[in-house]
């Protein structure tokens, strides 16, 4: 299959590698049709993120078709179309009990400092992300959603990244009415984070960034 | 020299001319004495902006509280997932007890990087030094792959990778910028070396 | 940075400053030299610099924008003085997705109003390069692989 093939700093390109296959009675194979470029990749892109691997696939901000699932998946079918979060997550341990779902303690060996997130580095698990035509899914009953009939693609593929992300960063600033909040940073988080203050009654928001 | 007895009866002397909350509403604006408050505007103001305080009730917000449990909108699995079967091997950090039932079995460690990441995860995350271990093998590893593309038989074009398209098509000042620069390097190391013979 | 915005807000602060920027702030020499050239910390903090000096006492910060596993140089200092409420974390995406989809159907909120590239994953090298350097424009890409069906059809694909 086609998929982004990282090299080294600054340097990636598309490449045929093989296509992922169910390691888990828990995983899903989806067939990828949308699938974004995040500012974080860009960290990954500059070489910045330790224990990134030639060869590594990026891309956590995806939506597709279920193409395979494993024994244990009930909840999806092939054919379903799903937008994928951006964490990799089980449901089940302290965190993702306590809804935690970017702090998961099953995902990520690598590491207990951040939880699992696709095609984000070793650091973050060593899962191969969405910039390819087909990505393992883990536990695909409990992480993916499936999109409803009337939110277009493109709504769906901000929905696994960016939207929640600036709203929760909103969200944690604990707007009250008619605060002013400065928002840092005019990408796509940003202008939702600026979009989300707005949502919960701010009365100014100031956006920064350099020209 | 003032003594400190002046100093006070001064002010008091001031104070004694205003009585307390003489200044509210007398329409002095940026007086000393009036307190520093931040401007709010009003929802009137505001109203132009859509959708503007939906999620002003912090009920609606779906992070608040952060931690919550149970969990909602989600289907909760019973108990922890099954362990995955090892077929690559995969570094665990020495801060966890073994490895976790899920995990990502791409890029498994190889060659020289592979050799430093093993010791790079010897340490534990609260080391700098595992990190920048990690660090060495990523420069390690791009070496390995140019080494691998080699040896497969297809010479990486480097400069495709870096994107020199999109940059020839939409900023060919700053390609100018690097050619001249990348010239001008160049050319100086070489008549340096020139020179040294 | 933090004087701008002091002027802004009749010298008292901002009440939440959100930083969505991470690692690799521009805007600050030292800190990218320090930074991001020699990696001496964790990447550039020059936004966190900001944050804690621009918000007002009391106030609260929220970090979002993406750091390394090491260490940076944050004046923790200015942040106890003033009594701040510092929250950060990954987002967790499933908990919000079924009230950010509400937001979308009532129109509140138009999130594909902010891709501006569309490039077939064959092109990925030149995608990753106009994004990075801020060509063209470029907020958000969306990568098309080859043999992704059309769109589903739809019933408000041309929501406002």
């Amino acid at each position: 299959m086609l998929a982004m093939n990282y090299r080294g700093p600054y340097r990636v390109r598309a490449d045929q590698k093989p296509e992922p296959v169910i390691e888990h009675p828990g995983d899903a194979i989806v067939r990828v049709t949308r699938a974004c470029i995040c500012g974080s990749d860009l960290h990954l892109y500059h070489g910045l993120v330790p224990d990134t691997r030639v060869g590594h696939t990026f891309g956590h901000e995806f939506i597709g078709i279920v193409e395979e699932v494993g024994s244990d998946v009930h909840k999806l079918k092939v054919g379903d179309k799903v937008l994928v979060p951006f964490n990799v997550f089980c449901g089940s341990c302290f965190f993702c009990q306590h809804e935690l779902y970017g702090n998961c303690n099953n995902t990520n060996a690598q590491s207990t400092a951040v939880g699992a997130i696709y095609g984000y580095s070793h650091t973050a698990g060593g899962y191969d992300g969405g910039q390819a035509e087909y990505v393992r899914v883990p536990m695909a009953d409990v992480g993916p959603m499936i999109i409803p009939d009337d939110i277009h693609d493109d709504d769906a593929v901000l929905l696994t990244d960016a939207l929640p992300t600036g709203y929760q960063a909103a969200e944690m600033g604990d707007i009250k009415e008619g605060d002013t909040v400065v928002v840092f940073g005019a990408g796509p988080v940003g202008i939702f984070a600026a979009k989300s203050a707005w949502l919960m009654g701010a009365g100014r928001v100031i956006v920064v960034d350099e020209i | 020299m003032q003594t400190r007895n002046d100093i006070v009866s001064a002010n008091d002397q001031h104070d004694g001319d205003h009585a307390p909350g003489e200044h509210e509403n007398d329409g002095h604006v940026g007086h000393v004495h009036r307190a520093i408050a931040p401007r709010r505007p009003t929802r009137a103001q505001l109203a132009h902006i859509q959708g503007w305080g939906a999620d002003l009730d912090r009920k609606d917000r779906p992070g608040v509280p952060m931690e919550r449990t149970p969990p909602r909108f989600i289907n909760v699995p019973d108990g922890d997932p099954a362990p995955q079967k090892e077929r690559v091997e995969v570094l665990v950090s020495t801060e966890r007890p073994g490895r976790t039932p899920l995990f990502g079995t791409v890029q498994p460690p190889s060659g020289l990087s592979g050799m430093i990441r093993r010791q790079a995860f010897k340490l534990t995350e609260n080391d700098v030094r595992h990190w920048l271990l990690l660090l060495v093998a990523d420069r390690v590893n791009m070496v390995e792959g140019i080494g691998e593309d080699l040896a497969s038989g297809k010479i990486p074009n480097v400069l495709a990778e870096m994107g020199i398209k999109a940059e020839f098509q939409h900023n060919k000042a700053g390609l100018a910028k690097k050619v001249a620069l990348g010239v001008a390097v160049v050319g100086t190391a070489v008549y340096l070396m020139k020179r040294r013979r | 940075m933090a004087l701008h915005i002091k002027k802004m807000t009749d010298w008292m602060g901002a009440d939440v400053c959100i930083d969505a920027v991470g690692c690799e702030a521009a805007g600050n020499t030292m800190q990218t030299i320090t930074g991001v050239y020699t990696m001496m910390q964790a990447g550039a903090a020059t936004v966190l610099h900001w944050c804690i000096n621009s918000v007002r006492k009391g106030g609260n910060v929220s970090i979002v924008g993406v750091y390394g596993p090491t260490f940076n140089a944050v004046p923790i200092g200015n942040a106890l003085n003033k009594g701040l409420t510092l929250r950060m974390n990954q987002a967790s995406v499933r908990r919000h997705l079924p009230r950010l989809i509400e937001h979308i159907r009532a129109g509140r909120i138009d999130p594909k109003a902010i891709i501006t590239h569309r490039v077939p994953l064959e092109e990925v090298s030149d995608a990753y390069h106009i994004f990075s350097s801020k060509l063209d424009n470029c907020i958000k890409t969306i990568l098309i692989p080859p043999r992704a069906n059309e769109v589903r059809a739809v019933k408000a694909s041309t929501a406002a």
